[in-house]
């Protein structure tokens, strides 16, 4: 990766060459070039508005200590090194993920696990192999609303169906977090555990998915993970005892028992008041799905009228009724606000509130998204420049012919290389998830299944990014030695997106009616 | 080309201050006047965001 661009950089200099390869071979008028790059901004503001809000809110209940305490208070759950590398590696850190995003799952979920007293390799692996499953919904849904978007399936065909397809790719996270603490003793000792709360992980997710409440699919299983885990690892039917000590091969956890015993120190707020918008989230999610709610304040919505487009090549883009559409309750970002609102409210009469820190919170957020806001905007700029001019068909076209039917297992490796290349499955899918479609089509196999497998490539594929993998180096003390942390996960994501891409080709070709 | 750190970050802000000045301006220019004029200026506008995306991150 010699050359390490930023998405911004990159983002900017492909709408320059996408705008100049349209005009010039693809018979692409100025006008439509500026109408995708319109359609492109208004997909921009449906993402970029979930992720601002659901930033905005963690960066405040993080500076008012309420991430700390639910952290340290998961770390309490459990003195069995195995159970804490499941509960903060695969659980906390999906949670995080799931309302936040930038590699904060890795940057909070890494240092607890070195508090615990595990390495800092083995930390900076567990967190960053453990959350993968959950960065497509993670983000209060933004990935998977971006490639929702850019594919145009409705949100309650391609939603429940990659939530089934995630549910192996879950489940062998946990297993993997298992092997990276404790070798194959360690999953031997977890399986049941891990079938277990992995099943429950998978099922809630495709119940919010199914309940159309994709921005927090994420979030709920890894409250799930933290709950089941944290009880069920108390019984001996599920986990069985610590005969062994390392068996991973990554070595010993320096000094973990004398860390381990270290006193936790008063705290600020309580767990229960730091979940609190998170709770009141969900509760809203799931009000907000009710038919008299939906009826209600199906009016209360925004969304840009585009005319359809013809290239003077004879290439039709369809015209678009309220494009990317923001709806009042069924957005992620006005529910995420609302529950800010509601969680400000409570801490001020609690007493909990911190004079101007809603203010330090969004001068945070805007620092933190500076670069992610103009990297997808750019990007999904130079992708509808692409799709409504014929280059994308032309490419999947390309793709198709060369791939053939072992497409569907190559399928979520093109995910995982735009999120390693992008550091972000956002970007991956905007990257390709049109041109996966595309390819689909011209190959006659189930699109919304490649649609999925693309996303969850890229999920997986995010851990591998250098851009997240610096951010779990610098947390656990390891600058400059990234490559040490690569060798150990990279493996594990490879397999993870291996499963993915069996199960896309398994279904293609056993069920194929169903995967359409 | 090489820019100072500080610079960098006005920079950034500008962009930032131009995307949001050229969604509107595209929209307006391409689709509700549909002026060829205006339709240019919204793509220059959008072609210095670009660059300064390139130049600035």
């Amino acid at each position: 990766m010699r050359l390490r661009w930023s998405a911004p950089r990159a983002g900017g200099l492909s709408w320059l060459l996408a705008v100049h390869i349209a005009m010039l071979a693809f018979g692409a008028s100025g006008t439509i070039v500026a109408t995708a790059s319109a359609k492109g901004l208004s997909l921009t503001l449906f993402v970029l508005t979930i992720l601002w809000a659901s930033v905005f809110m963690f960066n405040l209940v993080d500076r008012l200590k309420g991430i700390e305490a639910i952290g340290r208070t998961t770390a309490r759950l459990a003195s069995d090194p195995l159970v804490q590398a499941l509960l903060i590696g695969w659980g906390f850190s999906s949670f995080i993920q799931g309302v936040t995003g930038f590699g904060v799952p890795v940057a909070v979920a890494a240092p607890l696990l070195i508090m615990v007293g595990f390495s800092p390799l083995r930390a900076a692996a567990i967190s960053l192999v453990g959350h993968g499953w959950a960065v497509t919904f993670g983000s209060m849904g933004s990935s998977f609303y971006t490639i929702q978007l850019v594919t145009k399936f409705p949100e309650q065909v391609i939603g429940p169906h990659m939530a089934l397809l995630f549910a192996p790719v879950t489940i062998a996270s946990g297993i993997m977090v298992a092997h990276i603490q404790g070798g194959w003793h360690g999953v031997r000792r977890s399986l049941p555990l891990v079938l277990v709360v992995g099943t429950a992980m998978s099922f809630a997710m495709w119940l919010m998915a199914f309940l159309g409440a994709p921005q927090i699919a994420s979030s709920v299983p890894g409250i799930v993970a933290l709950i089941g885990v944290g009880f069920l690892a108390r019984t001996p039917l599920l986990i069985k005892p610590s005969v062994t000590g390392d068996a991973s091969g990554i070595g010993p956890e320096p000094g973990a028992a004398t860390q381990r015993a270290a006193p936790v120190t008063a705290k600020p707020m309580t767990a229960m008041l730091g979940f609190l918008p998170y709770i009141v989230l969900i509760a809203l999610s799931i009000v907000a799905q009710l038919g008299p709610v939906k009826s209600a304040v199906s009016g209360l919505a925004w969304g840009l009228d585009y005319p359809e487009t013809v290239t003077a090549d004879g290439f039709v883009a369809a015209a678009e009724q309220g494009y990317a559409r923001i709806r009042l309750l069924n957005h992620p970002a006005p529910l995420i606000i609302i529950s800010v609102a509601i969680a400000m409210l409570v801490y001020r009469l609690g007493g909990r509130w911190k004079r101007g820190v809603a203010w330090e919170s969004l001068r945070l957020t805007y620092s933190q998204s500076v670069t992610t806001t103009l990297g997808v905007a750019t990007m999904v700029m130079m992708a509808v420049v692409m799709a409504d001019t014929g280059m994308t068909t032309l490419l999947a076209q390309g793709i198709a012919r060369a791939s053939g039917p072992v497409f569907p297992l190559v399928s979520p490796f093109i995910g995982l290389l735009g999120s390693f290349m992008t550091g972000s499955n956002t970007n991956s899918n905007v990257m390709f998830g049109i041109l996966q479609v595309e390819t689909a089509r011209e190959l006659g196999i189930g699109a919304v299944t490649i649609a999925s497998v693309q996303s969850i490539g890229g999920s997986v594929g995010s851990s591998i990014a250098p851009a997240k993998v610096l951010v779990a180096a610098t947390f656990v003390g390891m600058s400059g030695k990234e490559s040490e942390i690569w060798r150990v996960i990279t493996r594990y994501v490879l397999l993870l997106t291996l499963i993915a891409g069996l199960e896309a080709l398994l279904l293609i070709c056993l069920l194929p009616a169903w995967t359409r | 080309m090489t820019l100072s750190k500080p610079m960098k970050q006005r920079l950034r802000h500008v962009a930032v201050v131009g995307i949001a000045i050229a969604f509107p301006l595209l929209y307006v220019g391409a689709v509700s006047l549909g002026g060829a004029g205006l339709t240019a200026a919204a793509l220059a506008v959008t072609g210095i965001v670009c660059v300064l995306a390139a130049l600035a991150f």
